[in-house]
């Protein structure tokens, strides 16, 4: 289930994750639903775990934060 | 007169021509419209709207709680209706988002609050799954 993906000082790069897709639609549609942003943030983090059980918490956040803004800077 | 109108006037809001056409505009969409959306919208069932009782409206309503202002990072803000209460179920493998409703989930949340002693005010569910192979 895993993307395979190496870390880089714990973040992955979206590019190179193929569960980045999921997070990131899961995440957009939620925001566009109206869920609050820490709710929509922690839905794309479990998705996130789901693929990538191996990274810490930490790490998950991080990366799954970094993929939200680099979304919403485009 | 119709649900959504009904709802305003049971808050105090006085229907006015160029309200319903908001309404109605509001109604119609189902994307979440900026105020300019809005307005582009009813304009072109009403010519006379202008863009500032767009934006008094779509104030008024917030403020009566019958729509939801949301703010996507983008500067601006987005309307929907608030109409339905839903939940949530989130594809694990494809960030697939699905809203149900569910009459016993509901009931069952009000009698967990009250069982424990309080009355419901507020809560959030999301479910999150994988879908079942068939066969």
């Amino acid at each position: 289930m895993s993307c395979q993906t190496p870390v880089q000082e714990g973040v992955k790069q979206a590019a190179d994750c193929k569960c980045h897709g999921a997070v990131m639609r899961a995440y957009t549609r939620l925001n566009l639903l109206g869920v609050p942003y820490g709710v929509a943030l922690e839905a794309a983090q479990i998705i996130y775990n789901f693929h990538h059980p191996e990274d810490c918490k930490a790490d998950q956040l991080l990366t799954v934060e970094r993929w939200i803004n680099e979304e919403s800077l485009h | 007169m119709s649900e959504l109108e009904q709802r305003c006037v049971e808050a105090g809001l006085k229907m006015t021509g160029q309200r319903r056409v908001i309404l109605q505009v509001l109604g119609q969409s189902d994307d979440h419209p900026s105020v300019e959306d809005v307005y582009d919208r009813a304009k072109k069932m009403d010519k006379s709207i202008s863009i500032a009782t767009v934006y008094r409206t779509l104030g008024l309503l917030d403020e009566l709680d019958l729509v939801i202002r949301h703010e996507f990072q983008e500067g601006y803000s987005r309307y929907e209706l608030n109409w339905d209460h839903h939940h949530h179920l989130v594809d694990l493998e494809t960030g697939k988002v699905i809203e149900f409703q569910n009459d016993e989930l509901e009931a069952l949340k009000e009698k967990i609050a009250k069982d424990l002693g309080y009355e419901l005010v507020d809560h959030r569910l999301e479910l999150y799954g994988k879908k079942l192979k068939k066969g």
